[in-house]
């Protein structure tokens, strides 16, 4: 009978091995290892004793080193937690739809939310995208270099692509029946010259998306979603294209790239409501008929930082914790923000 | 001088004695944390806790309660349990318990990371089931495997991989292993997203589950959030099944050589565009600098980043290489029907796509007809035949 060991994994083995470092470090400090200088008549007892100190510190050091598996970057997970745990997530939640029965504030009409999204200092500089192969003459007509997408800034610092979304719960009854009709409607997502012509793009997870490929080549639209859409990798053959219906909502923006020309990217997202949209290349955006009168939760998000925490919005600094934005409208309003990004964010 | 010896051998002892077997555990997935960089410790080890609730131990594993399904329907506990635990041998006879430990944690690691002992010996590296992706099966991208298609793997191995076949395991053994490997996948499933949940949601100082806690109205409403997330992640498993692409018979007309020529048309157009990864030569030397998804996570073309996360654990990313058509090795397997399924549903997890929707039936399978005249090309001999005659002859 043998039982097998933890996995003495590389991540086991990469921290212990850093564990060593430390433990011989820490022991050739305390222990003394030699005192002094011996008397001559020593000197031969004493080298036998220090190799067998040097074995002891040996066994430690194999001891720490080699023993050091299992957790790794977390602390150790505690079974008596974990048995409660067991005992709350198995009783039958009868009281589990109290959380549809709660009562929330309806919503009194609807408003506009609209801005700009302004770029403070200098924009980074963009790398040339790796054009290869024999498309060459299809994804960069001319030779000319090809930059990346990913930080536009338009006129007067203005910023593209930044992405608001509501993550709030938005009950069926608040939307406002133009919305309603377009729950299921087609959108298109096309690509030219080896660039999928949105960076960032944002669709409800009821939409059928229509991927265009507006080149004489052929591309493949690899979608990656993260968690509740379906992913979705097609060939679409030379100006052809190809539908993909996401089925399910995805909290963040998820890559899209494209195989065969691995510089193409672009961001993808799907949500459940109408309420998102994508400032255009002057950094100006527009959502209309939100909700009003109850507190919405936006995010702010762009590729580069990923979730917009700190912004100056009409010239006052303001966090959003993960992006969070939160906002009421009034009626029949319109909102217009003001948003300045530091240029640092975006390095 | 005796005293020390003696000293420096107990401890020696003692030291191996503590070191012999620490309890098996499975391991937090910090590559994925890191990749989402909201989780902090205290935040990890409360999922790690959560996980132990749902899921149990390497040695006791468990399978989560839900209100509003049956997860016995998924996963079995009962088939499972033989493959959970230390191996132990009663007699010469067949290991009652621990064969996913003894014939798999060693590449796929006890908890089904891909990282076991031998895995970063091995190219490709050994699969981690914690996405929940599989490549070689019946249904299409977004699909789970079905078990039949978990099976069909267990059985046969995958050629060119290390990955062996276990035919010799008697039925049962091969039942408890494929329900062990889904319940690793579920369970790396539920976990992603429940990093995926703290880092959208949570502050830094909230947990995902506040057990023992006082607020009982905020415990039903994570308890509800924790469901949920298991639910979807156990019913995809559970809708496999009914996923599997159908596949229309061959076309009758048994024109072989016209099918080679079709497929060879198609393999070079800009529909279904096989050439640009495959190569024009079908050598596997189209597009090379490509990565699958499983790498794509740990941001291979940025260096600096991804030394963060093999110092987590990842191993040293790799490109993916399109197959060498000219070898005649099928990973996902060599039947026409195996490959009919790798070019119309894609190779999920890397950059092999769909087939186009325009692209019919009997267009695929003219596809799966070149395909697999291929190995058999003079080309792919490598040699011409007057040169063996010549050989031969000196």
């Amino acid at each position: 009978m043998f039982a097998f060991r933890s996995q003495p994994s590389f991540s086991g083995l990469g921290f212990s091995s850093l564990r060593f470092l430390l433990s011989s470090k820490k022991i050739r400090m305390t222990t003394p290892l030699t005192p002094q200088k011996p008397p001559l008549r020593a000197t031969i007892s004493s080298m036998r004793r220090a190799s067998a100190y040097y074995l002891l510190l040996a066994a430690l050091l194999v001891m720490l080193g080699g023993c050091g598996r299992g957790s790794s970057v977390a602390p150790k997970a505690e079974m008596d937690i974990a048995e409660a745990m067991r005992a709350a997530l198995t009783v039958e939640s009868a009281e589990g739809d109290s959380s549809a029965a709660v009562e929330q504030a309806d919503s009194t009409g609807f408003a506009t939310l609209k801005g700009r999204f302004l770029l403070d200092g200098s924009p980074p500089t963009m790398p040339v995208l790796p054009v290869k192969g024999d498309d060459v003459a299809i994804c960069a007509p001319g030779g000319a270099p090809v930059f990346s997408n990913a930080v536009v800034v338009g006129k007067d610092g203005g910023l593209a692509n930044v992405l608001l979304y509501v993550t709030s719960n938005i009950p069926d009854n608040w939307l406002h029946e133009a919305d309603v009709a377009t729950a299921t409607a087609t959108v298109d997502f096309d690509q030219k010259q080896c660039i999928f012509l949105s960076r960032v793009f944002a669709m409800r997870s009821t939409q059928t998306l229509k991927i265009l490929n507006s080149d004489p080549i052929g591309h493949n639209t690899n979608i990656t979603p993260k968690q509740r859409a379906t992913p979705f990798n097609q060939t679409i053959g030379a100006n052809s294209f190809a539908l993909y219906t996401p089925g399910g909502e995805e909290r963040a923006p998820f890559p899209v790239s494209c195989s065969i020309h691995p510089w193409m990217k672009a961001w993808m997202i799907t949500r459940g409501n109408p309420y998102f949209a994508v400032t255009d290349k002057d950094g100006y955006f527009e959502i209309p008929r939100v909700p009003s009168g109850v507190e919405l939760e936006f995010r702010v998000w762009h590729e580069r930082p990923a979730y917009i925490e700190s912004a100056t919005l009409s010239g006052v600094p303001v966090k959003w914790p993960k992006g969070r934005m939160k906002i009421s409208l009034e009626k029949d309003a319109t909102v217009d923000m003001n948003v300045s990004l530091d240029a640092g964010l975006f390095n | 001088m005796g005293r020390a010896w003696a000293a420096a051998v107990g401890v020696c002892l003692l030291l191996q004695a503590g070191c012999n077997s620490p309890e098996a555990a499975f391991h937090f997935n910090a590559v994925y944390a890191h990749k989402q960089s909201g989780v902090t410790k205290s935040q990890a080890k409360n999922v790690k806790e959560i996980l132990i609730a749902q899921f149990g131990t390497p040695d006791e594993p468990a399978i989560p309660a839900l209100p509003d399904m049956d997860v016995s329907s998924v996963i079995s506990l009962d088939r499972l349990k033989m493959s959970a635990g230390p191996v132990e041998r009663t007699d010469d006879t067949a290991p009652r318990r621990g064969l996913y430990r003894e014939h798999c944690a060693h590449c796929h690691g006890v908890t089904g990371d891909g990282r076991g002992p031998t895995a970063r010996f091995l190219n490709p590296y050994p699969r981690d089931y914690r996405r929940g992706t599989s490549k070689f099966k019946s249904t299409p991208v977004g699909g789970r495997p079905t078990h039949a298609d978990l099976k069909r793997i267990l059985v046969d191995g995958i050629p060119g991989t290390a990955m062996p076949s276990f035919k010799l395991l008697a039925a049962d053994e091969l039942e408890s292993l494929i329900q062990y490997v889904k319940y690793l996948a579920i369970r790396g499933e539920v976990e992603r997203s429940y990093i995926l949940e703290i880092d959208a949601e949570l502050e830094e100082e909230d947990l995902l589950l506040n057990v023992p806690g006082e607020d009982a109205e905020q415990v039903a409403d994570q308890v509800e959030v924790i469901q949920d997330i298991t639910s979807m992640v156990l019913s995809r498993w559970a809708n496999a099944a009914g996923q599997a692409t159908e596949v229309p018979s061959h076309p009758v007309d048994d024109d072989k050589l016209a099918s080679i020529t079709r497929g060879r048309e198609l393999f070079f157009g800009t529909t279904a565009n096989c050439v640009k990864c495959h190569g024009d030569t079908a050598l596997g030397d189209g597009q090379t600098t490509d990565y699958d998804e499983w790498t794509k996570e740990i941001d291979p073309t940025k260096p600096h980043l991804a030394a963060e996360y093999v110092a987590l654990g990842a191993f040293t990313p790799r490109n993916i290489r399109p197959r060498n058509l000219r070898q005649g090795v099928y990973r996902g397997g060599r039947r026409p029907v195996d490959i009919y399924w790798r070019i119309k549903n894609g190779i999920e997890g890397t950059p092999m796509p769909a087939a186009p929707a325009t692209l019919r039936s009997d267009d695929i399978w003219h596809l799966v007809d070149y395909v697999r005249s291929l190995p058999y090309e003079a080309l792919s001999e490598g040699r011409t035949k007057g040169r063996e005659f010549q050989r031969e002859r000196n």
